[in-house]
């Protein structure tokens, strides 16, 4: 159960840190106005103080309003939990496909969430897990020659 | 009838095209090979990559296929730095100018000249000196007069900041004492609208950049930065070719040549049979009637370097141009 | 004008043969394949036939590279409306209104309306082509720097001015749009800015990446969370609906009129059919009686972007062919096919190769029309798709965005941006944070900042350069009258009934 003040407060808080990690960007570079305009760092140094200032805004705003703000539930349990699930598996495919390469990791992908998550037949999961990775690869390696991340298995059979 | 001819033609070329390669040392593709543009969609390098793959494809030069990925954000860096990662794959070729030596003295970017291995240099780009078509500027020596009149009020397009229009532009400052204020945009074929439209007063864009401008009545070039007029060929407009335009020598600027590489590199460390194998491959490309075709049209002037003569003339631009940016405060490495 | 006519006849009788036809068909279904998918797009599609138009006359080239083009605008709204995965960067504002339609169960309508609205804004900048065909290139020569400037303050004023949110959460959105947008290589000083040494942000981070982040995963992530099962998108698809919708348009002619015109001017300076969608839907947001319903399935919402998006694509052609100017990424590789042709893109194409221009703008009224009706006729297949299962479809829509994701860049560490800014969506969404401007602030924030930038190099650091003629004076200073419009409307208002406008920030700000 995630309430109100404790999300707004921690996106206040995500983006106060991408503010100030530009700033810290903006300061390797000019941000002043020479002769000839604004220098590379002039925009990025001001948006990223807007950002913070914004952010701070933003959180003292809620922390005012805490009291209401504690009380109304933004993610309750259940379906913060089909959230989970759903989401934590896309981070998996994310990673398998960074060292297995995106076809296997499609593959794998669809299988587990299809069979595991949406509890279908293993036939529905295998006929969606390898028919959308070979159309995949139809479609953008043969047709419009785009190539995809591959991995050990593709190189094995000599197509990467 | 006319079909038995052309047969045994391609038979020919098909026989040429494997006979040398079965006396190579053996390194061949052995999956898909993957074309490295440092340019976006469009650009010139992209345009010299595909009629490279295209022309392959076509007489079948390499066993297996071609696929070209467009690698172009922060000047080409994206490309090179792909290209440097891709160590010791040579199913990897990486298309792009001399701004695979240049850019990394100017930007702080991951990779060293030295390290991809050179391939050739297929093409010459020319640069020219242009100037709107009702500018009261007749010759390169009257725009060079003004600018030298009123310091910085000329203003002198180009793409990029850093880059080969730039570097031109500051060759002609040190060689009249001219001065000009550089303005930077995203790429040739917009520079030539801006000074069609009069935001700015000349350019130094490439023949294939300008030519429908000049066609069409907006622009007139007025010197071409080459030791030779450019060789002659058919008219471009109702009265002149590209081998009526004087040198930049001949108008008083003593910037005797200026030219861009079109370039061809593989990754660091592959074997010395693959980076023999592509050179075997371009050369082939260099003679069809299609690599022909492309360079007349695009104007420029074909060459094919030896991989040491490639290393030659990494050295002697990059020693030039450290001089050049370093009086400038441009070198960052 | 009349001599224009003649030429467009001509221009017919080039383009109207069987084998044109033909081309145009393929070309169109080709360009709804590459649209639907968030992966591919326009310049995909163009790239792989090119070669194939090397050994074709150019009139037969040019005929099935821009019925292409159509298609893959058409396709974009597709999966933009059921699924509020963008397919083409301009279709992003056709989400605003499209996908709650579709969750009401009514996306037929929304598909209709999008196609009908995105022939009619097509048709629209057409004729502005055949007949302005001559003025609107001295008009596209008039714009230097400080003019690109003035364009994008206007595009970007227009749409958060006139925009609906808290303030502040509107203000972050923006600027984090700005600060994605200005990674990677700045053009007019040559620095690396942002990129802190990492080779993966050299490239910047791609707008496409962040779409497909915040719209497609967010959505799923939400989507899944109010239950197991699509809502509402039951939408079965009867012929019934889709002819009432017909039936419906000229109610809104009103709205698709003021998209056309947006979208004609945007496209023939240098703004571009992004920004165009954009503008078109925040002037229709102010403009109409039922702004409230904006962004809740609107049909207005979806005609006002479509009409501007597909009347800023066909009115871009001009430009491109008599300058030379590539208004997107696909006009880019057209340009490089017409060098390869033999063409050269400039004002002489005009007077030479009548043939060829004619034949072009000829082929664009029918490549249009085969794409409203090939569009209409792909809706049965693409509304089947909202009958599955979730439980199957809801994965399958996910590998497809990693998939696009990673096609933007060919970068394996954009799958990981993906991901992030999926999350972030999310969050965003639950806190009430406008994501619109997050993505515009990204697709013009730095050409605007190039543009001001450039005029500065020009004006030796004086801002008064952007009121240095009428043309770009008049445009800066409408951009700054709309940015000052919620301003001042809501210090008269506070006047006229304080009561009222606190009620009502309470309840936007909740």
């Amino acid at each position: 159960m995630v309430t109100r003040l404790q999300l707004e407060l921690a996106f206040a808080a995500l983006v106060f840190a991408t503010g100030a990690t530009g700033l810290a960007g903006a300061l390797e570079l000019d941000w002043g106005w020479a002769s000839d305009g604004p220098q590379a760092g002039f925009f990025p140094f001001r948006v990223s103080l807007i950002l913070m200032g914004a952010a701070l805004l933003v959180a003292l705003q809620a922390w005012r309003g805490r009291a209401a703000l504690r009380r109304v539930v933004v993610v309750e349990g259940e379906g913060g939990g089909r959230v989970l699930r759903f989401g934590l598996p896309i981070l998996g495919l994310v990673a398998v496909a960074q060292w297995l390469g995106l076809y296997v990791a499609m593959a794998l992908y669809l299988l587990g969430s299809i069979r595991l998550g949406g509890r279908r037949s293993w036939g529905v999961a295998l006929g969606v897990a390898l028919g959308v990775p070979l159309a995949t690869f139809v479609v953008f390696e043969r047709w419009f020659q785009v190539p995809l991340l591959k991995g050990p298995l593709e190189i094995l059979l000599g197509l990467g | 009838m006319s079909l038995f001819p052309r047969a045994a033609a391609m038979l020919g070329l098909t026989l040429a095209a494997t006979l040398p390669a079965a006396a190579q040392p053996a390194w061949k593709p052995t999956r898909p090979v993957e074309f490295i543009v440092t340019s976006g969609a469009g650009g010139g390098t992209d345009l010299f990559a595909r009629t490279v793959q295209a022309t392959i494809t076509k007489h079948e030069l390499v066993p297996t296929s071609i696929v070209v990925t467009n690698k172009g954000a922060g000047s080409g860096a994206e490309g090179f730095v792909y290209g440097r990662g891709a160590q010791g794959d040579a199913h990897k070729v990486i298309f792009g100018t001399n701004n695979a030596w240049l850019l990394p003295l100017v930007a702080k970017v991951a990779w060293k000249p030295l390290d991809l291995t050179p391939v050739t240099a297929m093409a010459f780009d020319e640069f020219l000196l242009w100037a709107k078509q009702d500018a009261p500027y007749q010759s390169a020596a009257d725009l060079i007069a003004a600018a030298r009149e009123e310091p910085g009020r000329l203003r002198m397009g180009g793409s990029q900041t850093r880059d080969t229009d730039q570097t031109l532009t500051l060759l002609v400052q040190k060689a009249t004492g001219a001065r000009f204020t550089y303005i930077p945009y995203r790429g040739g074929g917009e520079v030539g609208v801006q000074l069609a439209g009069g935001h700015i007063d000349s350019n130094t864009n490439n023949p294939s950049e300008s030519v429908g401008g000049w066609r069409g009545g907006q622009v007139r070039p007025l010197c071409v930065f080459r030791r030779e007029p450019l060789p002659p060929g058919p008219r471009v407009t109702e009265t002149q070719s590209w081998s009526d335009i004087p040198t930049c020598a001949s108008q008083g600027i003593p910037v005797e040549e200026f030219r861009m590489p079109r370039t061809v590199f593989l990754p660091p460390g592959v074997p010395a049979a693959a980076q023999a194998f592509w050179a075997d491959v371009l050369r082939r490309v260099s003679e069809t009637p299609e690599w022909q075709d492309y360079i007349q049209r695009t104007s420029q002037s074909a060459a094919l370097l030896t991989p040491g003569q490639m290393r030659a003339l990494m050295q002697t631009e990059e020693a030039a141009a450290r001089e050049l940016y370093g009086a400038e405060g441009w070198l960052v490495n | 004008m009349l001599s224009n006519l003649d030429a467009l006849l001509h221009g017919f009788s080039v383009a109207l043969t069987m084998h044109h036809i033909l081309l145009m068909m393929a070309g169109v279904l080709l360009g709804i394949l590459v649209g639907v998918l968030p992966g591919l797009g326009a310049p995909n599609g163009v790239t792989l036939l090119l070669p194939l138009t090397f050994s074709m006359d150019p009139v037969s080239a040019i005929i099935l590279l821009t019925s292409l083009y159509w298609g893959a605008l058409f396709g974009g709204s597709t999966t933009s409306i059921l699924f509020n995965i963008p397919g083409e960067p301009s279709s992003v504002a056709t989400t605003f209104d499209g996908y709650p339609m579709a969750r009401q169960g009514r996306a037929t309508e929304a598909l209709t309306y999008a196609f009908l609205s995105a022939g009619f804004g097509a048709l629209v900048g057409i004729i502005v082509i055949t007949l302005l065909s001559s003025s609107v290139a001295s008009f596209a020569l008039r714009f230097g720097p400080p003019e690109y400037f003035a364009v994008y303050l206007l595009a970007f004023a227009s749409f958060i001015a006139f925009g609906g949110g808290a303030p502040l959460k509107t203000i972050i959105s923006m600027g984090l749009g700005f600060g994605f947008g200005m990674m990677g290589m700045d053009t007019v000083s040559g620095a690396m800015r942002l990129t802190f040494d990492l080779p993966e942000l050299i490239r910047g981070i791609s707008f496409l990446v962040v779409v497909i982040g915040l719209f497609g995963l967010g959505e799923l992530l939400l989507t899944i969370e109010e239950g197991p099962e699509f809502k509402g998108a039951s939408g079965r698809l009867s012929p019934a609906a889709m002819l009432r919708a017909a039936a419906g348009m000229p109610r809104y002619w009103l709205a698709m009129l003021r998209g056309s015109a947006v979208g004609v001017w945007m496209g023939v300076t240098p703004g571009g059919p992004t920004a165009a969608s954009f503008m078109s839907y925040g002037i229709a947001r102010r403009a109409s009686r039922r702004r409230a319903q904006f962004g809740k399935g609107e049909p207005e919402g979806v005609i006002a972007p479509e009409t501007a998006d597909h009347a800023a694509g066909t009115s871009a052609m001009l430009p491109m062919l008599a300058l030379g100017i590539p208004g997107s990424a696909t006009s880019a590789v057209m340009l490089g096919g017409l060098m390869i042709w033999g063409l050269n893109p400039g004002p002489m194409l005009f007077v030479e190769q009548k043939d060829f221009v004619w034949g072009m703008i000829a082929s664009m009224y029918l490549g249009n029309l085969v794409g409203v009706v090939l569009a209409l006729a792909t809706v049965p297949l693409f509304a089947a798709m909202l009958s599955v299962s979730f439980s199957i479809i809801g994965p399958v829509i996910v590998t497809i965005c990693i998939v696009g994701a990673y096609t933007v860049a060919g970068a394996p560490f954009d799958l990981w941006l993906a991901a992030a800014f999926g999350a972030a969506g999310y969050m965003m969404k639950k806190l009430d944070y406008p994501i619109a401007p997050l993505v515009l602030a990204m697709v013009i924030g730095d050409k605007a900042e190039d543009a001001f930038r450039q005029s500065m190099l020009i004006s030796n650091g004086s801002v008064g350069v952007l009121w240095s003629n009428w043309l770009v004076g008049s445009l800066t200073t409408l951009a700054i009258v709309f940015l000052l419009w919620p301003l001042a409307a809501a210090l008269l208002g506070r006047r006229r009934a304080p009561r009222a406008a606190m009620a009502a920030n309470a309840e936007g700000g909740a």
